[in-house]
């Protein structure tokens, strides 16, 4: 799976993409098409490396001008797959495709020139050297990145163009120096195509490079951090939504950050007051989960987390009228989509709000029960959310603290039994609800 | 050398014409030979497609542009690798359009080439900014397209040169009063009135200065015609963000029947309306103003229509110098071009 078939998971992950600050355009385009990792080594490498040039370069901010200039360097960076291919299979290159050769091998350049005097390490990353290149394609040494067939690429063309000058009209003339221009494209090209490779190396560091700056000026703008890999236990301190975080910020308010621990085989069930923020937190958890299979910082103060080989979540009404599927049958179809992958062995992670909310509930509490004693398996982790009283089930409980001294506290408590907490009359009585109907329905409560 | 110099103090102007074959190309080539010759760093694109030797519509035959040596343009990859000169690749555009990317360029050797820019007006403001602060040009010239006036915003270019002719009327009374009516748009008034920045920025929205000095937004919601007449009573002017179109133009017309007041607009090409309106209403209402105004330098006539048929120039020149009161040219006639 690709980054960019994640983009529209509802999970908010578009929007930590739109945030990054990417200097090219090609860069981001490499970033949604970069396979999610999927092995502890492949991730560890990329924390790795993301995280001691964090640390060293953007945490302090004494960089901050010289990362700026790398920003503007890499922003002339510019796709160009399709001449470095046209390249490996032997073409002549145009002068618009010679400009871009020569666009790239200055970016290089340059971006070469101010990491080695700044001295400014990045761990396992290393820029080609191409200055023998960029000499063929400025022989004048003008390092400004235009690009024509020069006359000191030849003494002949020299001498027709300044004929050429005198005798604007000539034909002659003009059929000669495009003869000598041609064998000059000829020539360059061939002399190019021997570092083909080379060429296409540059192109994709320079775009790493530029990811690597832009998830780093990430981590410190949206206060990320970087995480801990483990192999079944995920913890979160402090995690939160980016998004929310900063809409709550405009309004003045504050994000009330939320710790959650969960592991494979244990499924983990949660249950709290409505508008606890059990969804958000099943989200922020999914979320969490992709940036970190994606290398990006993560949205907790500091967190562990397990690498898995899929996200399935069940979230939402999922009523699909075009399909002709009510709320409970759109919602069976994912669940059964999760059991199925369960039963399949691989690493799996299901985010499952509320399951079976739309039917009654003493069918509905069966069910959820034995979900959780079927997902309780050796290579899923689950985190189920539910307003159901279930009991004996094979899992570990939290409760959202709910209404303490008339504000909603989010943070998670652990709980023994099974007894699920009694507040959708007080919160729908906070939203300022009719309150006849509510006075009605306490007392019904009260009679049973 | 008629208003070259005049044009020497501006950083950029389009050239915009009134109709296609009113002599824009030949207008061009004409400022590309006298500027050249007094040695100021020249930058020149197109909105459109110009200096392509048969005309794409009627099929007939077109004047091409000729470059000297030095001068910055810009142009479509497709048309780049056609041109017959040879060029100095300066810029590759990153995004893509029906012709490809633009390529901004320097002509190394002198010759016929077919411009095509960049196209949105945006694009355009950028191009003119990367020429002008990086490679130094000192004046821009756009070349306009057909009825596409919005290049021609002082927003975007500091002066404007007309082109007009006898392929928009062959009735001269008739040329020279819609010519004369483009030009009394572009040389609408500055208003003296301050609109204030939150509205600035947004294109669209009308809004109401009262006696008071308030500044008001009016017909925001989807519905216009809910409109109490208390508030038109203190109004002095009239702010419209967006387009001014015939039925806007009327509306606002009827509503304020009986006062006077000042419409602002923020530049002449956000005009749409037709003359007749416009004349009853600055009649009826009030002055129409502008935000921005354009310099208009010279109004340029191609006598010649596209059928053959021919105009009297003079009587065409004279006529049109004195219903504007602005110096009119027929750059092909002789006098100019030895």
């Amino acid at each position: 799976m690709k980054i960019k078939h994640i983009l529209s998971s509802q999970l908010g992950f578009r929007y930590i993409l739109d945030d990054l600050d990417l200097a090219s355009s090609f860069s981001k385009q490499m970033l949604y098409d970069s396979s999610i990792k999927l092995t502890t080594k492949e991730i560890s490498a990329g924390y790795e490396q993301l995280g001691d040039f964090f640390t060293k370069y953007v945490s302090k901010g004494s960089f901050t001008h010289t990362i700026k200039a790398l920003h503007r360097i890499l922003s002339s960076l510019r796709d160009i797959r399709g001449t470095l291919a046209k390249l490996a299979q032997g073409s002549v290159l145009d002068d618009i495709e010679l400009f871009e050769i020569k666009n790239l091998l200055i970016t290089n350049e340059e971006t070469k020139t101010i990491l080695e005097e700044t001295l400014i390490g990045i761990k396992n990353f290393e820029l080609e050297n191409l200055a023998d290149l960029l000499g063929l394609l400025d022989p004048e040494k003008s390092g400004t990145n235009s690009f024509y067939i020069y006359e000191a690429y030849s003494i002949e063309l020299a001498g027709i163009r300044s004929r050429l000058k005198e005798n604007r009209f000539s034909a002659e003339l003009s059929y000669q120096a495009s003869l000598i221009e041609n064998r000059i494209r000829r020539e360059l090209s061939k002399k190019i195509s021997l570092r083909q490779e080379s060429l296409c190396l540059s192109l994709n560091s320079l775009a790493s490079l530029d990811i690597i700056i832009a998830k780093a000026g990430q981590i410190s703008r949206l206060g990320l951090s970087i995480p801990s890999i483990s192999k079944h236990k995920s913890s979160y301190h402090g995690l939160f939504n980016p998004e929310i975080k900063e809409l709550l910020m405009k309004e003045g308010k504050i994000y009330q950050k939320t710790d959650i621990e969960f592991e494979t085989l244990t499924p983990l069930l949660m249950t709290g007051a409505n508008m606890g923020g059990k969804t958000l937190t099943l989200r922020n958890i999914g979320l969490s989960q992709y940036l970190f299979q994606c290398g990006f910082g993560i949205p907790a103060d500091s967190a562990t987390i397990a690498p898995v080989s899929e996200v399935l979540i069940s979230m939402g009404d999922m009523q699909n009228i075009y399909r002709g599927l009510s709320s409970f049958a759109a919602e069976m179809e994912i669940l059964n989509m999760i059991l199925t992958a369960s039963k399949s062995g691989k690493k799996l992670l299901a985010l499952i709000d509320e399951p079976a909310r739309s039917t009654n509930p003493s069918e509905g509490t069966a069910l959820v029960k034995a979900l959780i004693s079927t997902l309780a398996k050796p290579n899923v982790t689950a985190i189920i959310s539910t307003h159901y009283n279930v009991s004996d089930a094979p899992c570990k409980r939290i409760r959202v603290t709910g209404f303490d001294k008339g504000k909603m506290n989010y943070a998670f408590v652990d709980v023994d039994g099974a007894s699920v907490p009694h507040e959708a009359i007080n919160t729908a009585r906070s939203l300022g609800v009719d309150n006849d109907w509510l006075d009605l329905a306490e007392k019904m409560i009260e009679n049973n | 050398m008629p208003f070259i110099d005049e044009l020497l103090i501006y950083d950029s102007v389009s050239i915009v014409g009134l109709e296609k074959n009113t002599g824009k190309t030949e207008c061009l080539n004409y400022l590309l030979r006298r500027i050249d010759s007094v040695d100021k760093k020249l930058a020149i694109t197109s909105v459109g497609l110009d200096g392509e030797r048969i005309d794409q519509v009627t099929g007939t035959a077109k004047p091409e542009i000729f470059l000297r040596e030095g001068v910055i343009f810009a142009t479509s990859e497709k048309h780049f690798k056609q041109n017959a000169l040879h060029a100095e690749i300066l810029d590759l555009s990153e995004s893509h359009g029906s012709l490809g990317r633009v390529v901004t360029a320097r002509s190394i050797t002198s010759g016929k080439i077919i411009l095509s820019g960049p196209s949105s007006t945006s694009e355009l403001k950028e191009w003119m900014e990367t020429v002008r602060f990086k490679y130094r040009a000192d004046i821009c010239i756009i070349d306009g397209a057909l009825s596409r006036m919005s290049q021609a915003s002082p927003a975007v270019s500091s002066a404007i040169i007309l082109t007009t002719g006898a392929a928009l009327s062959l009735n001269i009374n008739n040329l020279v009063f819609r010519s004369a009516f483009v030009v009394n748009l572009i040389r609408l008034p500055k208003t003296d009135r301050v609109v204030p920045e939150f509205s600035e920025g947004s294109s669209r929205g009308i809004w109401l200065f009262k006696k008071d000095g308030q500044f008001c937004e009016i017909y925001s919601g989807n519905n216009p015609d809910s409109i109490s007449k208390d508030i038109l009573t203190d109004a002095v002017a009239v702010f419209v963000g967006g387009a001014l179109t015939d039925r806007l133009l009327k509306k606002i017309k009827g509503d304020f029947n009986g006062l006077d007041i000042e419409l602002i607009i923020r530049d002449f090409t956000r005009i749409f309306a037709s003359e007749r309106n416009v004349f009853e209403f600055t009649r009826d209402i009030g002055k129409i103003s502008v935000l921005q105004k354009s310099k208009l330098v010279a109004i340029c006539v191609n006598p010649l229509a596209p059928n053959g048929a021919r105009l009297d120039s003079t009587r065409l020149c004279d006529e049109l110098r004195a219903a504007t009161g602005y110096p009119v040219y027929d750059i092909f006639k002789d006098g100019y071009e030895n």
